[in-house]
């Protein structure tokens, strides 16, 4: 339709001003939309890395108590790569600067190296010693909420009784991007103080025997990152 | 009710058959057409008369299927075109119905062969666009866009348009109505001389009963009826007209 064609060509020169003006919007708009979505991508592929590096596990489970055999059992679950019980308490830190108390959770740390899986980034200091009783790695977002530095020491009740806490470092987990205290709904890094402890420090204060892990977090990793798990 | 004369049916091209137009607007029932029959013969200028609101348009654009009637049928050629579809009416249009209106219509942004092209690149058996000029005497003025023409000059252009596809019918609806005089009388010489020159039955609605002298036949309407139907003896051209 050669004739409307130059129709739509004469009444769009004759429209410049808004043909360019719409033009250059939808570019924007365009231009807009692409920018987000290559950084909404960035953002995605460096969260997998994240978790990749940091080896995030795919399925976690909370147990009150069972005897270490049960890793075992669920190893031989098809389709599982790496189980990696820990033990996990709830505790209270009386803090100097607060009224109420805020809430710490102890992740316990493999005796030997770095945990198997959910590893934590250290960004400042260095991991607790195993034969150290009251070091602890420390969540970073708490700690500049309470201008702590490798060094401080915080107070803690554990198993009811008050002990102070050494803080040798502070670290980012992939498990905590967005730390939530147990039962709260907002992430608030003031109150809510993930913190990792050697095993064996942990039990020592919570008296527990090899035999049983108590309040365990297990979790699993499947070995081709699928449906499986 | 007037019945079409038999004899007559045989070389109408197009009919009216006891047409009914009512539109309804909201409570008020207007009654445009109330059973109006009128027949046009092929190759035959009629000219449509009649006071303001009595129909004419209402009927031409019946005619030429732009609406449909409330009751009645239009015959075209013998066959019933009043409930065809849409698609059918289309089509029945653009092959057969040439429109003028007082208001031109051209696309601003285009010439005036330009206008008439839209027509021609559509239609089966187009005139060119040049030669389409050149029987309303424009041929100098083919390359003008609308608003570089006079009124008289923009209704040639829509008259070469509307026969540029060569239809069997061509109706104009008060083809003159925002003309003064001489323009006028110049446009219905350009009718006159489709009419004549490639045999186009015509209907030309007007308001100046003078310009009946140039029909073959004058219908005039009266509040949605027919008034009368008259064949003139002799029929003067259009140049002669005064009123
Ligand atoms: N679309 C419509 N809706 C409602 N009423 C209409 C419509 N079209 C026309 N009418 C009415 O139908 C009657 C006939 O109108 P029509 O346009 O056919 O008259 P006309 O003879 O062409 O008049 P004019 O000489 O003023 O153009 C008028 O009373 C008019 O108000
Ligand atoms: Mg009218």
């Amino acid at each position: 339709m050669k004739v409307l064609d130059r129709k739509l060509f004469r009444d769009l020169t004759r429209l410049k001003g808004q043909a360019f003006t719409i033009a250059l919007v939808v570019a924007v708009g365009v231009a807009n939309y692409i920018t987000l979505r290559s950084a909404w991508r960035a953002l995605g592929d460096s969260r997998a890395a994240y978790y990749e590096q940091y080896r995030f596990a795919d399925v976690f489970a909370r147990l009150k108590r069972a005897p270490d055999s049960v890793a075992a059992q669920i190893h031989d679950v098809r389709g599982v790569a790496t189980v990696y019980p820990r033990v996990v308490e709830e505790v209270l830190l009386p803090m100097e600067d607060m009224i109420t108390p805020a809430h710490g959770q102890l992740i316990s740390l493999p005796v030997h190296g770095r945990p198997p899986l959910n590893d934590v980034y250290v960004k400042a200091g260095r991991f607790p010693e195993s034969g150290r009783g009251n070091e602890v790695l420390l969540y970073e977002p708490f700690a500049k909420e309470h201008r702590l530095r490798p060094g401080s020491t915080i107070p803690a009740i554990l198993n009811g009784k008050l002990h102070e806490l050494i803080v040798v470092g502070l670290a980012l987990s992939p498990e905590y991007v967005f730390a939530i205290e147990p039962g709260g709904i907002t992430s608030d890094d003031e109150r809510f103080a993930p913190m990792w402890m050697s095993t064996s420090a942990i039990e020592a204060a919570f008296q527990m025997e090899g035999a049983f892990w108590s309040r365990v977090w297990t979790s699993a990793r499947s070995s081709s990152r699928s449906t499986e798990s | 009710m007037p019945q079409p004369n038999p004899n007559s049916e045989q070389s109408a091209i197009l009919a009216a058959h006891d047409v009914s137009k009512v539109y309804q607007m909201g409570d008020v029932e207007v009654h445009a057409l109330r059973g109006v029959t009128v027949p046009l013969y092929e190759g035959e200028l009629m000219v449509l008369l009649g006071p303001s609101g009595s129909g004419k348009s209402t009927l031409l654009n019946i005619l030429g299927a732009l609406d449909v009637p409330t009751s009645g049928q239009v015959l075209y050629r013998g066959r019933d075109i009043s409930r065809a579809g849409d698609r059918e009416l289309t089509e029945f249009r653009r092959d057969n119905v040439g429109f003028v209106f007082q208001f031109y219509n051209l696309v601003p942004s285009l010439t005036a062969r330009e206008n008439i092209a839209l027509v021609t690149e559509i239609s089966k058996t187009p005139l060119d666009p040049g030669e389409a000029l050149e029987l309303v005497g424009l041929t100098d003025r083919m390359d003008h866009f609308p608003a570089q023409l006079s009124g008289g000059e923009q209704q040639r252009v829509a008259i070469a348009r509307a026969v540029a596809k060569q239809p069997k019918i061509l109706l104009c609806d008060e083809p003159t109505g925002a003309l003064d005089f001489k323009t006028g009388i110049r446009v219905l010489e350009v009718i006159d001389e489709v009419n004549r020159s490639l045999g186009t039955t015509t209907a030309v609605i007007t308001h100046h009963a003078p310009i009946a002298s140039m029909a073959d036949r004058v219908v005039s309407l009266s509040d949605g009826r027919v008034a009368s139907d008259v064949t003139n003896d002799r029929k003067v051209s259009p140049h002669e007209l005064t009123w």
